[in-house]
């Protein structure tokens, strides 16, 4: 059989230091499954031999009275900072987080060093006392991830994703849509090379521009079927010029002031309003045939969606943007389907059943109850519960579950 | 002939005091078949109707508290508008009943007329156990349907059997219009019961208590002035009186012994015998309402095809019923009273006399016209069946099924009536 590695040897005195036991005093009884003769599979009773020797695996001993307790040394320091990794694996990069980490591990003094409190009596059961320190909630103090919070770290590194509720009006999806098709064809065209840290560039001027008043008619009023073409394009100085205004958004490094006060005012022209949308639409110069471009190029097509979703927080699946896809054929996917009217609403507006003496339609579901209320059962029940001071609806707190919540202390 | 103004008795009828029937003394009294009200009469005659409690004034000194279901309205708000305190009502008000989807079914499924309405309808599902007042309840139309059905019922057998011996004629009468039966009926038309009364019920449900006690219209006749020797001597009472005293069913009317079976009934358990008598007395009874109901509404035609539709046109085997004492002996009764030549038994065919099964068929002869034939396992059984045969084919002469009953002359333009076959009597007392 395998050996198993032999641990480092702890000290002498880290042993389990419970006196109550009554074991027999014996001396160090060791015992090797591992080394168990062949012949005692057979079922003749196997007794541990007494081994002398180095070997340190003890399954139990006496309890050693608390003068030869020494107390015990770490050797470890359990600092788990990313650079504190072993020099075998090879060393990632640190990343730049703004998270806070656990170092350092705090002891609660031990019995035999409180000298001074007289009043203290160590406990003998858990019940009353406080659980103090551990792990275990530590990234749920949102003071860990950093100053911003988790949500801002999240969005600084993945990059913004959509508003919440989703925009529904659709003079302001038209909007919207326009101006993340103009802002996909712009970076498709402009954005140099496709590269990571090109993609990391639009992805940070996004982020920037995220809100949907910032320059809106600028970018939207550019005309996206320039030659009149099927296919949706932008004339390259057209472009260039989008790509900028964007970009012109993004606050240089360094300038933390300034970027502060262009937040402000970023954020104070926030989220078009529906009475905007709609008179840009009514606008003379508004494109009315914008609808029927036809998006060919993947990468506009995919920026476009992403953009989509950051402006309208409507999400496309990747299957709907296969092949040509038309800018009419994506504003149906933004329209909410209407749902299909219930049961009870088909009724009530058709009136099915209105004249008809043999049959009642109820307002809502059934209920047993309601059945034996009908059949005068139920009253009978209640006055037979009401005498025996049972609960009528429900377990009145009896129910099975109670072993579950006493495991987990409620 | 002077034609009976029912319509006159239910008006009264539906409106009669309660407790106004009221049990008599020993000897027997008749009464006059006149249109005076039920009430007057009373004093005179004797139903078997057996109020134990005195249902005018049911107990209100103390009014119930709040019933408070035990439900959350908030998520399951009540489904119906009740009347406060509706469950502490013996029956739902008739305004209710316009509601009821199950009402209206059975009123179509049944063909009712529109005359009848759907309140009365409902009234004819409240039995008398469930309330006492008989202003809601279906006594007084039970009780009408009651006289009706056994009207016809006893028209039909009594035309289309002439010859059926006076207790045959009884049992056929219970097989067509006893509890049982109706019961049966009133299933088959789909009614189903309430668990208990109460004003929340749905007024579709039949509705009977088998805790309280309530006037149970059984029967109508005379109480026997021997009735206490009858009951503790077991003393034979012949067919002649039972025609003269007993009710429609040849049976005893037997007023406390009525009240004592009422009495059972408040601490009955649940699930045994009597529970589904009393279960089949409540359909039974709202069968008859149904066609009181219909009656007092529609009028005496309707009700007579109702009945001629739902309960005559059920199958009875009136050869079951018969059981001969001395079958030989009365069929050569039979032929001397009707000058026949006396019965002679002959062997038509036999086989295997000296087997384990021997079968002899025997013919009874009248000369030479031969009356019955039968086979059997002896010689004697054989002749005994023979005799049966013989006597049965006499009793269920009929003169065939679509035959005229004295109340086809109550419709207007009906033809002359031609005497129906009235038979002698019976050969031997019973």
């Amino acid at each position: 059989m395998r050996r198993l590695p032999r641990l480092p040897a702890p000290a002498a005195g880290l042993v389990p230091s419970s006196s109550s036991m009554g074991l027999t005093t014996t001396t160090t009884t060791t015992t090797t499954a591992l080394r168990a003769p062949a012949a005692s599979v057979t079922g003749t009773a196997w007794i541990p031999s007494p081994r002398l020797g180095n070997d340190r695996r003890h399954l139990s001993t006496t309890a050693p009275n608390a003068a030869r307790l020494k107390k015990p040394t770490f050797e470890f320091d359990l600092d788990l900072a990313p650079e504190h990794e072993p020099e075998t694996h090879t060393r990632r990069q640190p990343v730049a987080a703004p998270f806070r980490y656990p170092c350092g591990r705090r002891n609660a003094p031990r019995p035999d060093e409180l000298d001074n409190d007289a009043t203290y009596r160590p406990a003998e059961t858990a019940d009353g006392l406080e659980e103090v320190g551990g792990l275990a909630d530590w990234w749920d103090k949102p003071e860990h991830w950093g100053p911003k919070g988790a949500a801002e770290y999240v969005r600084s590194v993945v990059g913004w994703f959509g508003p919440v509720e989703k925009v529904t009006d659709p003079a302001l999806l038209e909007v919207l849509v326009k101006r993340a098709v103009v802002e996909a064809l712009a970076v498709a065209r402009s954005a140099k090379g496709r590269s990571l840290e090109a993609r990391a560039e639009v992805e940070q001027v996004f982020a920037h521009t995220a809100n949907g008043a910032y320059k809106l008619q600028d970018i939207v009023a550019v005309s996206i079927q320039p030659s009149g073409s099927e296919v949706a394009t932008l004339e390259k100085a057209e472009a260039a010029r989008v790509w900028d205004v964007l970009r012109g958004a993004v606050p240089p490094d360094g300038a933390a002031g300034q970027a502060k006060k262009k937040k402000k005012r970023l954020l104070q022209r926030t989220l078009v309003r529906p009475e905007h949308a709609q008179e840009l639409i009514d606008s003379p110069s508004w494109d009315k045939g914008w609808k029927k471009a036809v998006l060919r190029n993947a990468v506009a097509k995919f920026w476009a969606a992403k953009r989509i979703q950051q402006l309208t927080g409507h999400h496309i699946a990747d299957s709907k943007l296969i092949g040509d896809v038309t800018v009419g054929a994506i504003l149906k996917m933004l329209e909410e389907p209407v749902k299909p009217p219930k049961l009870a609403e088909l009724l009530q507006n058709k009136a099915a059943f209105e004249g008809l003496p043999n049959v009642r339609v109820f307002p809502r579901r059934v209920t047993p109850i309601d059945k034996d209320k009908m059949e005068g059962r139920w009253k009978i029940i209640t006055r037979e519960l009401k005498e025996r001071d049972l609960p009528i609806i429900g377990t009145g707190g009896y129910s099975g579950a109670v072993e579950k919540r006493w495991v987990e202390g409620k | 002939m002077k034609r009976l103004r029912l319509d006159q008795w239910t008006g009264q009828l539906l409106l009669a005091r309660p407790g106004a029937a009221s049990v008599s003394a020993s000897a027997p009294r008749a009464v006059l078949r006149s249109t005076t009200p039920l009430s007057r009469c009373a004093a005179v005659r004797c139903q078997s109707t057996a109020a134990a409690a005195s249902p005018s004034i049911p107990a209100q000194g103390t009014p119930e508290d709040e019933y408070i279901d035990g439900t959350d309205h908030a998520r399951f708000p009540p489904l119906e508008n009740l009347p406060p305190r509706a469950t502490s009502m013996p029956s739902p008000p008739p305004s209710r009943a316009l509601e009821s989807a199950k009402l209206a079914a059975l009123h179509a499924r049944l063909a009712l007329p529109e005359k009848l309405p759907l309140q009365t309808l409902a009234r004819a599902l409240v039995d008398a156990s469930a309330d006492p007042s008989p202003d809601f309840n279906n006594s007084t139309l039970a009780f009408v349907g009651q006289s009706l059905i056994h009207y016809h019922v006893g028209e039909y057998l009594m035309c289309r059997y002439p010859r059926l011996p006076m207790d045959i004629l009884y049992a056929a009468m219970k097989g067509y219009a006893g509890h049982t039966t109706l019961h049966h009926v009133a299933r088959s038309w789909g009614v189903e019961h309430a668990a208990a009364p109460g004003g929340e019920v749905d007024p579709g449900l039949l509705q009977f208590s088998m805790h309280k006690p309530g006037d149970a219209i059984t029967g109508f006749g005379y109480q026997r002035a021997e009735l206490k020797y009858l009951r503790k001597y077991n003393w034979r009472h012949s067919i002649s009186s039972r025609i003269v005293f007993d009710d429609d069913f040849g049976e005893i009317v037997d007023p406390e012994a009525q009240r004592e079976t009422l009495g059972r009934r408040t601490d009955t358990q649940y699930g045994d015998a009597f529970t589904r008598s009393l279960a089949e007395r409540a359909y039974a009874n709202c069968t008859r309402a149904v066609v009181g109901a219909l009656y007092t509404h529609a009028g005496r035609e309707p009700a007579k095809a109702f009945v001629r539709a739902h309960i005559l046109s059920r199958h009875l085997d009136l050869s079951q019923l018969f059981a001969f004492k001395k079958p030989a002996k009365e069929l050569s009764l039979l032929c001397a009273r009707e000058d026949f030549e006396p019965p002679v038994a002959r062997l038509l065919s036999e086989t295997g006399r000296l087997s384990r099964t021997p079968v002899f068929v025997v013919g009874i002869f009248s000369g030479k016209d031969k009356l019955g034939e039968a086979a059997g396992p002896s010689l004697e059984h054989a002749r005994a069946k023979a005799a049966m045969n013989a006597l049965k084919s006499w009793y269920l002469y009929s003169p065939g099924e679509h035959v005229r009953v004295p109340s086809d002359m109550l419709a207007e333009e009906a033809k002359p009536w031609e005497p129906v076959h009235i038979d002698v009597g019976e050969i031997i007392g019973r």
